[in-house]
C-alpha cells in the first residue's frame, strides 16, 4: 500500500480508537489487534511517532497517570481538532476507498 | 545472568531510540514511555506462558527498528527556528539603536537611553534560548514572586496615599502591569479545569484591579497600560475560547468574557479622570487648554501632517514656523494669553525681573504659554516640533523631516513585523505555549497600536512606547522580556510537555 495511505489509515484509526477512550500506547496496539482480529499488527514502536505528530499537531493531548502495579503511563487523548482531523481524514479515506473499489470492481486489465 | 543480558538488550534498545532525538531533555520521558510499552507486552508474553529471556526478545523484535523509531520521534520534536521573526526584530532593533544614538533630542535618548539596547538585546537572546522551559518548570514560584512584587507594588500605592508623597519607584506600575498578563494567561490556563479555583483566581484578579483603579488609579495607575492590559487580556481569554482551551459553549464564554471586561473597563470611562483622558483622546480640540498639553501636540500633529508633502519634508517659512511654534495659528483667535512668549531678550537682571513681571501678569489671566528660545531669523522646523520627550513622536516626526513615503515605510516595517510576530504565533500548537505567547504578542501589539494612535494625533492617556524603535530604560527590558517569551514558546513548541491535568475520558 502506498505508504501516505498506510500513515492516513494508521493515524485515523488511532484518532477513532481514542474517541471511544483515552489509552496508553501499549492498549491502543491491544485493541488495534483485537478490535482487527490480528489483520493490523504494528511495528509496535512506530505508534509513537504517530501519537507524538497528532499531539504536535493539537490532535491529541496526553497526561501521565500511574497504574496499580506502580507503572507510569502516558494516556492520549482527542481534542476537538483531533475530532475535525479525524473527519477530514474518514474523507479521505473514503475517496481512496471508492476509488479502489471501482478500479477493482470496475475496469478489465489487458 | 540472563535477566542481567535482557535488561541490557531493553536498555540498549531504548538508548537506541532516545540518542536520536536531539532535545535531550526530552529522551527521559520518552525512555519512559517505550520502556513501560515494552515491560507491558513482555508481562503479556510471559502470563501466556514464555520464559522471560524469550517474552523479552519477542517483545523487542516487536517494536521495530530503534533508530527509526527514533529519528520519526525527533522528526516530531524538533527544535523550532524563527529565521523571519528573528530578522525583522534585528532589524527594528538596529533601527531603534541607530536613532537613540544618532538622533539625540530627547531627555531620555541624552542620558545615553541607547546603551539599555545591550541588555535588552542580551535579555532577548536569554528568554528565547531558555524562557519557555524556565517558565514550564518553575511556573509557580515564578507567578508567586510576580504577584508578591505587585502587591508590594499595591503597598507603596497604598503607603503613597496615606502619607501624601510618592514613594518607591511607582512608575513601575506601567510595566508591572503589563507583566500580569502573561502571569494571569499561566494562571487562567493551569486553573482551567477546576471552576472554582478559575472562579477564584478570575474574582480574585478582579478584585485587586478594580480596587486599585477606584482607589489610587486616578493618581498613580497609567491608563494606558490599564487599556493595554484590558484589550491584551480580552484577546488572550478570547484566543482561548477560540482554541477550545476552555470548555463549554463557546457564545456563552464570548459574552461573558466581554461582559466581565467591560465591567473591568468601567473605571477608564467612569472616574473623573477617565472621562477627561478619554474625552481628550477621542477630541483633542474640545480639551485643550494650554500649548503644554499633550492635546494641543495633537492638534499640531494633525495639522502638519495635512501639509507635508508625499516624498520631501514638511517646508514652511519662518513666519509660519513662528506661527506653529508659539501656537499663535490657533489660540490667536481663541486665548492669545496661551501664546508662547519670547525669551530671547533677557539678558541682564532688569530684564530678566521685567520678564517674570511679565509671566505674573500672564499666569494671572490664566495663561500658561510655552517659552519660545528663538526668533523669526533662525527658527528651524526642528524647533516647531510637537513635545518629542521619550521618543514619543518618532513616526511623526519622521515624516514631518523626510515625508510621507518614508514614514510609511517605517509604519509598514512595524505592520510587518506584528504580521510575522503572530504569524509564527498562530503556528505553535501547544495549549499553554500558544496561549502565553499570544498574550504576549498582544501587549507588543497593543503598545504600538497606542503609539501610532498618538503619532496620528490621537493621543490616550499616557504614552506607551513603540517596541524595539522607541524604547526607555525599563520598557526595553520589559518588551525584550515579552518577545523573548514569544521566540522561546515557538522554539520548544515540539519538544516541551505541558503542565496537564486532565481526567481520562473512559468508555461507558
Amino acid at each position: 500500500m502506498d505508504k501516505r495511505y498506510m500513515a492516513l489509515g494508521t493515524s485515523m484509526l488511532v484518532l477513532k480508537l481514542l474517541k471511544e477512550q483515552s489509552m496508553y500506547g501499549y492498549q491502543i496496539i491491544r485493541i488495534l489487534e483485537q478490535q482487527s482480529q490480528n489483520v493490523f499488527q504494528l511495528q509496535e514502536g512506530t505508534l509513537y511517532p504517530i501519537l507524538h505528530t497528532l499531539e504536535q499537531q493539537g490532535a491529541v493531548t496526553s497526561y501521565h497517570q500511574t497504574a496499580e502495579n506502580g507503572r507510569s503511563r502516558k494516556y492520549y487523548a482527542i481534542t476537538s481538532h483531533g475530532q475535525k482531523m479525524l473527519d477530514e481524514k474518514s474523507k479521505e479515506w473514503k475517496v481512496y476507498q471508492t476509488a479502489v473499489n471501482q478500479v477493482m470492481g470496475g475496469v478489465l486489465f489487458e | 545472568m540472563n535477566k542481567k543480558i535482557s535488561d541490557s538488550a531493553v536498555s540498549h534498545f531504548l538508548e537506541e531510540v532516545t540518542e536520536q532525538i536531539s532535545y535531550k531533555p526530552l529522551r527521559p520521558s520518552i525512555h519512559q514511555e517505550l520502556e513501560s510499552h515494552i515491560n507491558d507486552r513482555i508481562e503479556d508474553y510471559e502470563s501466556q506462558g514464555l520464559s522471560h529471556d524469550d517474552a523479552e526478545h519477542k517483545a523487542l523484535r516487536g517494536m521495530g527498528d530503534p533508530i527509526a523509531i527514533g529519528t520519526e520521534l525527533n522528526e516530531a520534536h524538533k527544535i523550532q527556528k524563527s529565521p523571519r521573526l528573528a530578522f525583522i526584530t534585528a532589524l527594528l532593533l538596529l533601527v531603534g539603536f541607530v536613532l537613540s544614538c544618532f538622533f539625540q533630542w530627547t531627555p531620555e535618548q541624552m542620558s545615553n537611553g541607547f546603551l539599555y539596547y545591550i541588555p535588552g538585546g542580551i535579555l532577548l537572546v536569554f528568554t528565547a534560548l531558555k524562557g519557555y522551559p524556565f517558565l514550564i518548570r518553575h511556573r509557580k514560584i515564578l507567578a508567586s514572586l510576580i504577584c508578591l512584587l505587585y502587591l508590594a507594588q499595591i503597598v507603596i500605592f497604598f503607603l503613597t496615599e496615606v502619607s501624601g508623597r510618592r514613594i518607591g519607584i511607582v512608575s513601575t506600575s506601567y510595566f508591572a502591569t503589563l507583566l500580569l498578563v502573561p502571569v494571569i494567561t499561566v494562571l487562567l490556563y493551569c486553573s482551567r479545569h477546576n471552576r472554582k479555583k478559575f472562579l477564584a483566581a478570575a474574582l480574585g484578579c478582579a478584585g485587586v484591579w478594580m480596587l486599585l483603579m477606584y482607589t489610587f488609579g486616578p493618581y498613580h495607575f497609567s491608563d494606558t497600560s490599564g487599556a493595554i492590559f484590558l484589550l491584551s487580556i480580552l484577546g488572550t481569554v478570547c484566543f482561548m475560547i477560540h482554541r477550545g482551551i476552555f470548555s463549554g459553549k463557546k457564545k456563552f464564554l464570548y459574552t461573558g468574557t466581554l461582559a466581565f471586561l467591560v465591567l473591568l473597563g468601567s473605571p477608564l470611562f467612569l472616574t473623573p479622570s477617565g472621562r477627561v483622558k478619554t474625552v481628550a483622546f477621542l477630541s483633542p480640540q474640545s480639551a485643550i487648554r494650554t500649548t503644554w498639553d499633550d492635546t494641543y501636540n495633537g492638534i499640531l500633529i494633525q495639522k502638519l501632517l495635512s501639509r507635508t508633502p508625499l516624498t520631501s519634508g514638511l517646508e514652511l517659512s519662518a513666519e509660519e514656523m513662528m506661527d506653529y511654534g508659539t501656537g499663535a495659528w490657533y489660540f490667536a483667535s481663541r486665548d492669545p494669553w496661551q501664546i508662547g512668549i519670547n525669551t530671547t531678550w533677557i539678558y541682564t537682571d532688569k530684564q530678566e525681573q521685567e520678564f517674570q513681571d511679565m509671566v505674573k501678569t500672564i499666569r494671572n489671566q490664566g495663561g500658561r504659554p510655552r517659552y519660545i528660545h528663538y526668533q523669526a531669523d533662525d527658527v528651524t522646523l526642528w524647533d516647531i516640533l510637537p513635545q518629542h520627550y521619550h521618543n514619543n513622536y518618532l513616526i511623526a516626526v519622521c515624516i514631518f523631516l523626510f515625508g510621507w513615503l518614508p514614514g510609511l515605510v517605517l509604519i509598514g516595517a512595524i505592520g510587518l513585523f506584528y504580521w510575522i510576530l503572530f504569524s509564527y504565533i498562530r503556528r505553535i500548537h501547544g495549549n499553554l505555549a500558544s496561549s502565553l505567547a499570544f498574550s504576549c504578542g498582544q501587549c507588543l501589539l497593543w503598545q504600538g497600536v497606542f503609539y501610532l494612535l498618538g503619532n496620528f494625533g490621537y493621543q490616550y492617556a499616557l504614552f506607551p512606547n513603540l517596541p524595539l524603535i522607541s524604547e526607555g530604560q525599563l520598557s526595553i527590558l520589559l518588551n525584550m522580556l515579552l518577545l523573548g517569551l514569544v521566540f522561546s514558546a515557538y522554539r520548544y513548541d515540539h519538544v516541551i510537555e505541558e503542565p496537564v491535568n486532565y481526567r481520562p475520558i473512559t468508555s461507558g
